[in-house]
Parts: structure tokens; sequence; C-alpha cells
């Protein structure tokens, strides 16, 4: 089992981030929620390496992968970090196959095809190997996309409200699936929503990020299957919205 | 004539019959102003009269220099003008707004202005003229000249149409096509321009009958050399002169060539 240490600490466009995690590759994602405008995208788009910071830092696992003071940006293809958005992002123009064909990391074309059979094939999708997307439904297209991802065994798996799109039972489904490709592939999870029930499911830990940095670094320790009628299910949702829901509304103010 | 309203249709005569005139009156004389032209040069001529004009010697030698001409400019425009545009589409700085803007420049230009400017660039005493000079090249009055002409005025149908193609596509895609090992030139290669494919396609026709109708540029920088500079145009404005009927058999030429360019047009850019 890997351990991805993740270090961001940046001065962006519009705000400054900073961030210390051990990321370690579990069978479940770590959850990162936060209200609109509390940096999620910033601190995605730092990771991905798709927007340079004014200033900072991004470590994964040791390695720097974007550091101002001593000019290290590593360019995005080189990063190994997997990146699934919540808009469907399948190669309009290419058979499923050729799609999760081009990330596979080889030379040869029949190789790389091989490959991505394979990995169809593993996921139950051999059936959709010919299929263009815009023939495919939501659910389909973002397995798709997984499969795309995962193939090249990326080191950290970003996902970006991968499932908010996609009607409730799809969405069960789609994390099911989730988590036993983790398992199975063994990249660290970060996923980002703002669905606090989707983060009690799905996740070992939820971060809230408030403002730029995690304000609060929730274990869940929930048996699995998760219900959420449960008790403690409850009682975690009640804690991660006051979290939030203290951010947008009470401005700091002095005591009377 | 009574203005109540009529009480069985419920509509005013404005509503009923004015307004129904006008409408119909102002389309009927701008599709005639475009359709009597059009139907004059096609029914005042024969098949027969047609195939003997294009017998004329002027036309052989026009449709090769017009062959060759905008075959070359067409893809010194692709080529230059699907990287220009991509890197335009892609940073929404002050200098590509600006860039963008000069490029768009050729389309409102009068292209006698552009075959003048043409001349101050390019020409003996021109800006570009001792160097080019230094190097012996002379490219007032060749067929060089014709293709800068030509690519000067339609270049902009190109890279406005490149644009857009490439600001249509999600950023999502470009950027999970990185993570996806690909590098900066493999995306452009296998993601941008595949998905912009017909878009693309359909600007380099309308940029191609651009360059095909090109003619006062031409005229003023090129000139009207038969074999080496006289495009088709040209030789249209030159049979005029001796022969109305070669030029109306090499008008209809030109018109069934941009009707079927329009046709392929609006048949790659539907949705």
């Amino acid at each position: 089992m890997s351990t991805a240490g993740l270090e961001v600490e940046i001065q962006g466009r519009f705000r400054a981030l900073s961030m210390d995690l051990a990321l370690h590759a579990t069978d479940a994602p770590i959850v990162v929620a936060g209200p609109n405008g509390a940096g999620k995208t910033t601190l995605l788009m730092a990771i991905l390496g798709a927007e340079t910071p004014a200033r900072g830092h991004v470590t994964l696992d040791g390695v720097p992968l974007f550091d101002r003071a001593r000019d290290v940006d590593v360019p995005v293809e080189r990063r190994r970090i997997g990146y699934l958005p919540q808009r469907y992002t399948l190669f309009p123009h290419l058979a499923v196959l050729d799609n999760v064909a081009y990330g596979v990391p080889a030379v040869h074309r029949p190789e790389r095809r091989r490959r991505a059979a394979e990995t169809l094939a593993a996921l139950g999708l051999a059936s959709l190997a010919a299929r263009r997307p815009a023939e495919l439904s939501g659910g389909e297209a973002q397995r798709v996309a997984l499969a795309r991802a995962l193939v090249r065994e990326p080191q950290l798996m970003l996902l970006d409200e991968p499932f908010g799109a996609l009607d409730a039972l799809t969405r069960t489904r789609m994390h099911a699936l989730l988590q036993a490709l983790c398992a199975r592939h063994n990249p660290a999870v970060l996923l980002v929503t703002h669905d606090v029930d989707e983060a009690i499911l799905l996740a070992d830990r939820v971060l809230v990020l408030v403002d730029g940095a995690i304000s609060m670094d929730q274990p869940v320790g929930l048996a699995r299957p998760r219900d959420r009628g449960h008790a403690q299910f409850s009682e975690l949702r009640v804690r991660l919205l006051a979290e939030l829901g203290v951010s947008e509304s009470v401005a700091p103010s002095s005591e009377r | 004539m009574s203005e109540r309203p009529d009480p069985r249709a419920g509509r005013s005569v404005l509503d009923a019959v004015l307004w129904p005139t006008a409408v119909g009156l102002a389309s009927g004389v701008l599709v005639l102003l475009v359709a009597l032209p059009i139907a004059g040069l096609l029914l005042t001529s024969s098949p027969g009269a047609l195939i003997r004009a294009l017998g004329d010697p002027m036309v052989g030698p026009a449709l090769g220099v017009t062959a060759s001409t905008t075959t070359v400019s067409l893809a010194l425009i692709v080529a230059c003008g699907t990287p220009l545009a991509w890197l335009l589409a892609r940073h929404r700085t002050r200098a590509a707004r600006i860039v963008e803007t000069l490029v768009h420049l050729p389309v409102v230009l009068p292209p006698a202005v552009a075959g003048v400017a043409l001349l101050l660039a390019f020409g003996r005493r021109g800006l570009m003229g001792p160097p080019l000079a230094a190097l012996g090249v002379g490219l007032p009055f060749s067929r060089a000249a014709v293709v800068l002409a030509q690519a000067f005025v339609a270049a902009p149908f190109y890279v406005q149409a490149a644009i857009a193609a490439f600001r249509r596509l999600d950023p999502d895609l470009v950027l999970v096509a990185r993570t996806l090992g690909a590098s900066r030139p493999r995306v452009f290669f296998t993601v941008a321009v595949p998905i912009s494919w017909p878009a693309l396609g359909a600007g380099a026709a309308l940029s191609w009958a651009r360059a095909l109708g090109e003619f006062g540029a031409t005229l003023l920088f090129a000139g009207n050399l038969t074999g080496r500079t006289q495009t088709l145009p040209l030789a249209i404005y030159t049979a005029l002169e001796s022969d109305l009927r070669a030029a109306q058999s090499l008008s209809i030429v030109m018109v069934a060539v941009a009707f079927a360019v329009l046709v392929a047009v609006r048949a790659g850019t539907r949705p």
C-alpha cells in the first residue's frame, strides 16, 4: 500500500491556499468538502498543474511538482495524476476503446488497444468498446472516463464532483465502482464535492475547506455499507454542515 | 378603409394586411436583387455557347493560375492560421485581442487598399523591398504576389472560424488529455484539431472561395499577365473588354464553384 504525502502551499491568482496531507491509498477516498469559493478549484488546478500559482509549492510524495522558489514546474502530462471532472470528457471523435487507449503508456498502438480492452473487460464495459461517447449514458460515460484515468496507474486520482450530473441510483452504483477500482489500482484518491451526504458515504476522512485552508479534518469510522438513516451518520452530517454553515454566514465580529 | 378592429379576425388592419405586405415587399426586393443577376448570367447563355467560350485561349491559363495560386494560398492560410487560431483562442490577453483584430482587418479593408498596402510592404520601394532585393527576390507581378494577395484577403475567414471552433472546445477535455500523458502538441493534433474538424473545413472552404474571387488586390499588386498572374476574375475583367460571352461563361463557372462551396459549408457546419 502506497503513501502519498501531498503538500500544497500556494498563492494563486485569486487566493492563498495551504494544505498538508498524508494521503494513504486506502479503499476509500479522502473527500474535500467546502462552499463555493473556498478554494476547491484552485486546489485541484494547482495539484494538476493546470494553472501556475504566483508563489508557493506543491509536493507529492516528497517529490516537488511545483516550486516557485526553485523554479520547478513539472508539466501536467508528467505528473501521473488522474483527473475526473463532473462534465463528461470522453473524446467525442474516438470510440470508447480508443478513449481508454489514449492514455496507456505504451509505444505501439496495438499494445495500447490490447491493454485498454483488458481494462474495459475487467470493468464489465467490454460491450461498449466500439461505441462512440455520444451513444453512452451519463453513468457509462463516467465509468469509461474512470477506466481511462486508472489505466495509467496514477499516483493520485482527483475527482471533481464526478457524479454530480448523475441520477441518484447511478450515483450509488458509481460509488461502489469507485471503491472497488481504487482497491484494485490503489491510487490515493482526493474527491471534491459539496454534497455532505456523498462525502460521508464515500470517505474514510472528510476535510472541510474554508477560505483556502483545511478547517476540519474529520475521520469517518462508520461501518459499510453506510446508511443515511443511521444515528451516527446524521450526527456527522450535522457536524459537517455546521462547519460549512459557519463559514458561510458568520463573519468574525467584535464581542460585546 | 376603417381602422376599427375586425371582430371576426380579431386582428387590426395593420396586423392582418399592412405588416405582412411590408415584410413581403422588403424581402422580395432583396431576393430579386440577388436572384436577377444570377438569372441573367445563367438564362442568357446556352450550353453550346458556354462550351465554345470555355475554349477561348485565355481560359486555360487563367484556370491553371487560379488553381495553383488558390491551392498554395489556402495551404499557407491553414498551415499558419490553425496554430495562430489555437493561440488566440486559448489566450485572452490584451495582446491576443489586438492581434485578433489586426488579423480580422482585411475583411473590412477595400481590396484596392489591400493592393496598395501590399505594394508598400513588398514592392521594390516598399518596406521589405531592399532586403528582398538583396536576396534576389522580386515579388510584385509574380505568381507569388498573387498568392500573397489572396492570403491577405482570405486568411481572416479561416482564422475567425478556427478561433470560434477552438473556443467551443471544452477546456476540461484539453486538461484531461494532458493528464493522460499527452504533450501540448499531441493535444493539439489528436484532440483539438480532430474535434474541430468540421468547423475548420467550413472555414477553409469559405477562405478558399474568397481567395478564388480575389480581384482588386491581385490587380494592383500582381498585375494582369496572362498565364502568369491572370486569375479567373482578372480574365473575366479582360474578356469583358472584347467578348461579353467569354466573360459570361467564365462567370458561370465561378458561380457553379461558389454554389458548390456554399452547399458544402452549410452541410459541414450543420450541428
